[in-house]
């Protein structure tokens, strides 16, 4: 058991350390609905979901100019509808949690929102 | 030892949160000590996969990277936390770096053309040809009937054995590099007026400057880590000032103070003004300039009272009326300057690609030498680099047509000599005259009068300007063209295309803007039958009859080690970056002159191994690169672009990047979350001018130059001032270089992407 | 028993004041402060939720704190299997 519990120090440590992520190689979930794709998120997002574009435009990811497709993948070939947390691994690998310690499942548990302010507060 | 179980777990927790900040031990008690895990452990995490240190591979920043890999192959990038560049942080790019290795458009056999048609061939096949075409054009034109078109992508060993067959065995200098197209005005502003190039300072400036003047770069979008640097330099501290120079609003500007929104081609006046008023208003360092400064108008010396004579045209009201701004600004920013005490000025491509931009690089260093602002904490004179390798490979490897490795130029006898000895050939194989210059290359490459050319790494084919005038001449030509992707613009009309080993797949060292040299590890095996680069070069030596010289370039390191010889002595002294210790530490910035040398921060002052202090007999800095230790102030006129705009082409059109691609798409391309970002091509128009021209977002619009026409969506956006339009330049279906103009600035031969003139209709 | 631990950033001109206000809570020390910004936080919770309490009222209450970034949860009934052994 000591090796176990070592080795899942070292897991914590080695997640909080990296800002970086192991590319999301996940089963795609539903399909994106088939749009003229040769817009891009945003031009299309901002008049068909004007909330949830703002809201983004308000979040640190639109500060930035980070778009839809960090989160989201290009809706065509890769296309994640809820976003992942292996997925926010990319940046935030510092602030991973080991969600089977907490009572929370997943990042979005807090950071909810497009937001992704903490209850989106 | 006993050790409770709270205290363990408050030990795990303290090392996790001490580990994340990169501190070691932050406090000394025992279960500290033992629950410490060491650094070495995560470089193999839990999930079996082996992270392995290296550096991105797109702008030239230099950010660390890790490479992950599981099975053979890569499945993740991590930033390295413990690279002090950037901290750990990336961009959108360096994010999906792995998929690029793994792209479906990687080349990974040889192909030749047979019958008009690019086939698969064998490595022995397509080396022998390529090696009796060359030799066979040698015998029959001349050495000069042969060139090597290279990049600052190619490592810096890559660029040095290329360098050696060419220049040293083939006998031409007709080497050149893509850095012609993006940093040969800043070689040019550096050497003229320091005597060396590259810049003074290091990134480590950034966390103490007060005041950023950031002069035709879109720090944000180009750089997109520095640009963080700077952002949070201000946050942290709410009185650090940042003034932008540049004819768009760009995301940069969403930290700026200050916003001079010149007419393109028109701010070396605002730079002269803004001398004039630090003069006028007494900001200048009198000491400094009495020390260490000399007077130049280009030709000859000239006295500081000459020079003060010549800038009393600059007023600001002149200089406003010149770039299309108001006075006041102008007024502003030269208060700016002059008060506050520590000034990084930063510039990129809309000062290097100019026809006038080895001036402007000079106006600004004026600047720093008028104030003083230089060789010290926070003050630079501080040129950003668009590649990762542009510094390392090709400015300092010598791969131009006028360089020679370590610092040195072809038309110095002694400098000759010196490499000749190194390279084991008689001085005379070394031609004293420069080859030919990038675009020279290219249109002797259509007039016929160069036959055979190398291309490592690049695609011209799309990145030349005036495409139409130089694609036949690419295609008329015998063209090598070694890349680790196909189909590439260049590639798809290449004679012979090489798999070459990409990222990740080869080790090697990439010099960034900072005067840091890092090194990238291998991590994979070169995909299909891909090759390192420096084999395939030195087995055309071979064919070629060279062998001798290139039969001890067994590994990476036997390229490294003798090429870091070729600086022992020299200003950009690399003697104590071993292969050895550039595998272990972060990189190492030079002159680093012994192994137990840490690098310098600035040079030309106390600090760097090379100061002479006897020379400098008290004085501040002492450019030792010059005979007197004096660095220039130019008073250079303030030359406009190549091609104004004309009635008949009244809009000024400029060239540029966004985040989320690089250069000619063959990398970021391939990533199809980055190419959703921004899909098609297009163009950036002033809502005035849409609204005058009837012109609407996603409108077609066709851009007319002298050179071609091409046609794009419209992007109405407050972005690019009135008058003025913005296309980048990514898309390989829609080639943005059929509009640029291939003037050159005639010092450092670059062009001036930046700047032609253009009509706009609806299409 | 939760422990955890946390990286909070602050403005360096905050700081002294909030490691001040940090150390009153209860169940709360702070390890120095680290590179101008960074104060290191060890909190040790009855429970998960008062885990979640504690972060969301560091996160939400105080001035001055630019972001809280937790690096280590674990809890220390878990751990005992590793103490055996080890001793």
């Amino acid at each position: 058991m000591k090796k176990f519990y070592l080795a899942l120090l070292i897991i914590i440590a080695a997640v909080v350390v990296s800002y970086g992520f192991i590319g999301a190689q996940q089963s795609q979930g539903d399909k994106h609905p088939d749009v003229d794709w040769t817009l891009s998120c945003q031009e299309c997002h901002s008049e068909m979901t004007p909330e949830v574009y703002k809201d983004w435009e308000l979040s640190k990811h639109g500060d930035v100019d980070f778009g839809c497709y960090i989160c989201h993948g290009d809706g065509q070939e890769v296309f994640y509808p809820k976003g992942t947390d292996e997925r926010c691994g990319g940046c935030h690998a510092a602030q991973l949690v080991e969600f089977e310690k907490t009572k929370f499942n997943s990042c979005y548990d807090c950071h909810n929102g497009h937001t992704l302010k903490f209850h989106n507060e | 030892m006993s050790l409770s179980r709270r205290d363990f777990l408050r030990a795990s927790a303290l090392s996790a949160a001490a580990t994340t900040l990169g501190i070691g031990s932050i406090f000394g008690n025992e279960a500290f000590a033992k629950a410490k895990i060491d650094e070495a452990d995560f470089m193999q995490d839990s999930k079996g996969v082996q992270w392995h240190k290296s550096v991105c591979r797109f702008c030239g920043v230099g950010c660390g990277v890790m490479l992950g890999v599981k099975d053979g192959k890569p499945v993740g990038i991590r930033g390295d936390k413990e690279n002090t560049v950037n901290s750990g942080l990336l961009c959108v790019k360096a994010f999906y770096l792995h998929q690029m290795i793994t792209a479906k458009n990687r080349l990974l056999y040889p192909m030749i053309r047979k019958n008009g048609k690019l086939t698969r061939a064998t490595w022995e096949e397509a080396l022998d040809l390529v090696a009796s075409k060359f030799s066979e054009i040698r015998d029959k034109y001349g050495p000069d009937a042969l060139a090597f078109y290279g990049s600052g992508q190619a490592e810096t060993e890559e660029t040095y054995v290329a360098n050696k067959l060419f220049k040293g065995h083939i006998g031409t200098n007709n080497v050149e590099g893509n850095p012609r197209l993006c940093m040969a005005s800043a070689v040019g502003g550096y050497t003229t007026t320091f005597g060396a190039d590259e810049p003074i300072g290091t990134y480590d400036d950034i966390e103490k400057c007060d005041l950023f003047f950031i002069v035709g770069s879109n720090t944000a979008e180009a750089h997109p880590v520095l640009y963080d640097r700077i952002a949070r330099r201000k946050r942290q501290n709410p009185n650090v000032k940042i003034v932008i120079v540049d004819p768009r609003k760009t995301p940069t500007n969403k930290i700026a103070d200050l916003h001079l929104q010149v007419i393109p081609g028109y701010d070396l006046a605002i730079i002269h003004a803004i001398a004039k008023l630090i003069i006028d208003n007494g900001y200048t360092d009198e000491q400094f300039i009495k020390d260490s400064v000399n007077f130049s108008d280009g030709k000859n010396p000239i006295t500081y009272e000459d020079y003060k004579k010549f800038l009393e045209k600059y007023t600001p009201e002149y200089a406003a009326k010149q770039c299309g701004v108001n006075a006041d600004d102008i007024v502003k920013a030269a208060k700016l300057f002059g008060e506050t005490p520590r000034v990084m000025t930063m510039w990129c491509m809309g000062v290097n690609q100019r026809v006038a931009g080895v001036f402007l690089n000079n106006l600004i260093h004026n600047l720093h030498l008028l104030t003083g602002k230089l060789g010290k904490d926070g003050c630079d004179s501080f040129s950003l680099t668009g590649q990762p390798n542009a510094c390392g490979g090709v400015r300092e490897g010598g791969g131009l047509c006028h360089l020679l490795p370590g610092h040195r130029v072809v038309a110095n006898e002694q400098h000759r000599k010196e490499i000749a000895e190194l390279w084991n050939v008689p001085a005379e194989k070394i031609q004293p005259k420069p080859g030919k210059h990038t675009v020279a290359m290219f249109d002797a490459l259509g007039k016929g009068e160069i036959k055979g050319i190398y291309i490592l790494c690049t695609n011209p084919a799309q990145s030349i300007p005036n495409l139409n005038k130089y694609l036949k001449g690419m295609s008329d030509a015998f063209m090598v063209v070694a890349e680790s992707f196909h189909p590439t613009e260049t590639s798809q009309v290449a004679d012979v295309v090489l798999p070459a080993a990409f990222w990740g797949e080869k080790e090697g060292v990439y010099g960034c803007t900072e005067r840091r040299s890092q090194h990238m590890a291998q991590a994979l095996k070169p995909s299909g039958e891909a090759r390192w680069d420096g084999f395939i070069l030195a087995d055309i030596a071979k064919r070629m009859g060279y062998g001798n010289n290139f039969e001890h370039f067994t590994s990476v390191e036997a390229v490294w080690t003798e090429y870091i010889k070729s600086t022992k002595g020299k200003d950009m002294d690399l003697t104590g970056a071993t292969f050895a210790r550039l595998k272990k530490v972060r990189g190492l910035r030079w002159p680093v002159p012994s192994e137990d040398h840490p690098g310098t921060t600035h040079r030309f002052t106390d600090g760097d191994p090379y100061f002479p202090k006897d020379k400098a007999a008290g004085k501040r800095m002492y450019f030792y690169t010059k005979p007197d230790g004096r660095a220039t102030i130019f008073a250079r006129p303030d030359k406009g672009p190549e091609e104004p705009t004309s009635a008949e082409y009244p809009i000024a059109l400029t060239t540029g990047r966004i985040m989320e691609q690089w250069h000619t798409m063959t990398m970021t391309g391939q990533v199809p979350e980055l190419v959703r970002a921004a899909p098609n091509p297009y163009v950036e128009i002033n809502p005035e001018d849409a609204k005058e021209w009837g012109v609407k977002t996603r409108d077609k619009v066709r851009m007319v130059t002298k050179r071609g026409s091409l046609i794009v969506e419209a992007k109405v956006v407050d972005r690019p001032r009135k008058g003025t339009i913005f296309v980048p330049w990514h898309w390989p279906e829609s080639l943005t270089n059929i509009l640029t103009i291939d003037a050159v600035d005639p010092g450092s031969k670059e062009p001036e992407y930046k700047v032609a003139a253009c009509r706009v209709e609806k299409a | 028993m939760i422990i955890a631990s946390m990286i909070v950033k602050a403005l360096p001109e905050n700081i002294d004041e909030v490691v001040l206000k940090l150390n009153n809570i209860p169940n709360v020390t702070t390890y120095g402060v680290h590179k101008e910004e960074n104060i290191i936080l060890l909190i040790e919770a009855d429970s998960e939720d008062q885990l979640k309490d504690l972060s969301r009222y560091i996160n939400s209450e105080f001035e001055g704190i630019l972001g809280t970034y937790p690096t280590f949860v674990a809890s220390d009934e878990e751990m005992e299997d590793v103490i055996k052994s080890s001793n």
